[in-house]
């Protein structure tokens, strides 16, 4: 990540953009606390906490810059979800699917878009809506599995 | 580059005062 995705301006810009960012080694003993306390178990391991250290979102493995910045934008996106700061997590949700949608987090963007509008809204269409962008966009899709609920006669 | 920070604490408290999310990466220097 250090070599290859780290370096590029448009991951420094998404990450600040959001975030301030913290590393730690894995391989010092004066990390082993924090590490057990995170139950890590394999690098890159990347978290996103809210100022209380509240663990909003996780992933982990290596990402090349376009899919880490997707990634990366998604798990701040459902932070401010799970946060029901709906406005900003759509934004970044639209952002994804606008820039990044051939990457492997663009379905769970559209699936969680349809969501965001759905808790904002209860009354709108905009869940099935989206759902249905989704199994047009995105067939062959985790997400595409998580509605096909909807899909059943 | 990244400017990381490398205290935990330390990264909440600026992301309270900047009202920022904390992006945590763990990483094996290997």
């Amino acid at each position: 990540m250090d070599a290859v995705t780290y370096p590029q301006p448009p991951v420094v810009a998404t990450v600040v953009a959001h975030a301030v960012p913290v590393q730690f080694d894995n391989s010092k003993a004066e990390n082993k606390e924090l590490l057990s306390r995170l139950h890590h178990i394999w690098t890159p391991d990347l978290r996103v906490m809210d100022g209380s250290g509240s663990e909003l979102y996780r992933w982990d493995g290596f990402l090349p810059p376009p899919e880490f910045i997707a990634r990366a934008l998604c798990g701040f996106a459902q932070a401010h979800l799970r946060r029901r700061e709906f406005e900003k997590a759509e934004a970044i949700y639209v952002d994804v699917l606008t820039r990044f949608s051939t990457t492997y987090a663009a379905p769970e963007a559209l699936y969680y878009l349809g969501v965001t509008r759905y808790r904002r809204d209860p009354q709108s269409d905009e869940l099935l809506s989206q759902w249905a962008n989704l199994r047009s966009r995105y067939p062959t899709s985790e997400y595409r599995v998580k509605q096909s609920f909807k899909e059943l006669p | 580059m990244i400017e990381w920070m490398h205290d935990l604490d330390a990264a909440l408290k600026r992301a309270r005062e900047e009202s920022k999310f904390v992006l945590v990466d763990v990483f094996n220097p290997g």
